[in-house]
């Protein structure tokens, strides 16, 4: 079993502490990494690549730390940033035998690889494409198969989905569960979906701390009872949606029908409903707001 | 000493054991037997060999058109200049600076091609990481241009009488200078330290202004600050070099 530890892993930019004391095991499987924007979702991805070096805690890989593993630890990783850089004067193909060189695979085997990844990622027809004329989703896909040309151990995608349309999301959710079984995969995402049908573990990142992790079930549970479900006139509507955290709006017949999370019943007939990952999303993202309800008389 | 019968019902046990294994056993004897099977995982480990076919395939185009200016045309500048201008005398280092110059632009310039691409954070996750490639690029290039000025001063110096030792180092001295400053500059910028850049470039100009209109820096008495302006130099230029690669393997390569 493979385990990559975080224990105690801080790392500061001047004052901000982007991330904060962080403490998790990962082992075989995928995880997703949810959180809002500034969370520290991407420093927290390029320390476990080993490119920022933590102010203090360390990342250790089946036991060694990465940062002593070297280039053995670059060996086994399979890294996606979230901007994706690329010559644009090099075509698809002359690009990832770029990147199979740095990743040190045996030159016999380059072309081989780089069939498997065509057909992985469908690019095979513009493969001798300039990458200057590659559309955002094509770039992307490219970007998912330089990260796999190593077969790594540690495979790590910073929103990957970005820039993806819905049918090319759909091909890579396929891809990456098809990739978790023998590897630690960890994606970062704000598309919920992305992950709600490929992670085996949900990770929420919020002000650089895990604030909960769990398997998508085990989420759902915790957020049962938390949503809610209403239809209210548009007056209300504003004081629901400036008050609580509304995961959906929808107009009906001059009433608007709101999707709240909240702890608290945020109107009388508001009618508890089953939460789905974007309302967990919500409802861990959104702590700290004010949960009150129409009945604290804050309204 | 144990009868023999007691030692060979030890073994039998530790053998059925081994056999039959319980579940948690088996569990355990599985895992460990995954981890030795991917310790002894084929992964292909380059060798020195390899790793400088690596670096040689892996040269930018622009540097090797860089390099091949520079072998041919360095020691064609320096017959045309001698030959057909009739430049005999100190005013030719100025001019061989600047073709040295121009080296050490091309090599900064394709350093800071991977961040203006975007791709540096990329190229420093892999193996052979990007820090490793272009501190050995600029050693290897470096290295080729200033053996190449060596041998041209060896040859040449009698022309211009000067000693190969102060032909080299009227000619190294500002190529060095010229790298720490090209490399200092693109730090700085990369830092959004845009007044030291300009310092940077101010005394650049003030270096080359020296180098074309004061001759008399040439004349054999200032030979020795030559020198220790050279030993400088080197110094300064593997500071820098030293410092950008310690930066990206810190934070710097998230400066993209």
């Amino acid at each position: 079993m493979l385990e990559l530890k975080l224990d105690r892993v801080t790392k500061r930019f001047g004052t901000k502490i982007a991330v904060d004391e962080m403490d998790f095991i990962l082992t075989n499987g995928v995880y997703g990494l949810l959180g809002e924007n500034g969370a520290g979702k991407t420093t927290l991805m390029r320390m476990m690549c080993a490119l920022l070096m933590p102010d203090s805690g360390e990342i250790s890989f089946c036991g060694e730390e990465i940062r002593r593993m070297g280039a053995e630890y670059r060996r086994i990783l399979g890294y996606l940033p979230q901007e994706f850089g690329y010559y644009p004067d090099f075509t698809a193909e002359r690009y990832l035998k770029h990147l199979a060189q740095l990743k040190a695979l045996p030159p016999q085997i380059i072309p081989e690889k780089l069939d498997e990844i065509w057909e992985l990622t469908g690019l095979k027809d513009a493969k001798r494409q300039k990458l200057k004329g590659f559309s955002g989703g094509m770039l992307r896909r490219l970007g998912i198969g330089q990260a796999l040309l190593n077969n790594p151990l540690v495979l790590i995608l910073d929103e990957p989905t970005s820039g993806l349309d819905p049918k090319e999301r759909i091909r890579f959710r396929n891809i990456i569960s098809s990739l978790g079984k023998g590897r630690i995969v960890l994606l970062s995402t704000h598309i919920v979906q992305d992950v709600e049908f490929i992670a085996d573990e949900i990770l929420f990142m919020k002000g650089g701390r895990l604030a909960e992790t769990g398997t998508l079930q085990a989420l759902m549970q915790k957020a049962r009872g938390q949503v809610w479900e209403c239809l209210v006139d548009e007056e209300w509507e504003k004081r629901l949606n400036a008050r609580f955290l509304v995961s959906n709006l929808k107009y009906e017949n001059g009433q608007v029908r709101l999707r709240i999370v909240s702890n608290e019943k945020p109107v009388p007939d508001a009618k508890a409903c089953e939460p789905n990952l974007e309302d967990v999303y919500l409802y861990y993202a959104g702590e700290g707001r004010a949960h009150g309800s129409v009945s604290d008389g804050i309204i | 000493m144990k009868p023999e019968s007691a030692y060979w019902k030890e073994k039998m046990y530790v053998c059925a054991q081994a056999m039959v294994p319980e579940g948690e056993r088996k569990k355990a004897a599985l895992d460990q037997i995954a981890v030795l099977a991917r310790k002894k995982e084929s992964r292909y480990r380059p060798g020195w060999r390899d790793v400088l076919k690596i670096q040689f395939t892996s040269v930018p185009r622009s540097i090797w058109a860089m390099q091949a200016v520079f072998f041919l045309l360095l020691p064609l500048a320096e017959g045309v200049l001698r030959e057909k201008a009739g430049i005999y005398g100190w005013q030719i280092f100025p001019a061989l600076s600047i073709c040295m110059a121009l080296g050490s632009a091309a090599l900064v310039s394709e350093l800071a091609g991977h961040f203006s691409h975007k791709t540096a954070e990329l190229e420093q996750s892999c193996y052979l990481n990007l820090s490793q490639l272009w501190l050995m690029r600029a050693c290897c290039v470096s290295g080729a241009d200033v053996l190449a000025v060596i041998a041209l001063g060896a040859k040449g110096a009698g022309h211009y009488g000067y000693g190969p030792f102060a032909f080299a180092a009227y000619v190294l001295t500002p190529f060095f200078l010229t790298n720490a400053a090209l490399l200092a500059f693109f730090s700085l910028g990369r830092s959004g330290k845009k007044l030291k850049c300009a310092g940077i470039l101010l005394l650049a100009g003030v270096g080359l202004w020296v180098e074309f209109f004061c001759g008399w820096i040439y004349e054999k008495v200032w030979l020795p600050v030559w020198a220790v302006l050279l030993a400088a130099a080197v110094l300064l230029c593997a500071v820098q070099a030293a410092g950008i690669g310690r930066k990206m393997e810190g934070e710097g390569v998230c400066w993209n």
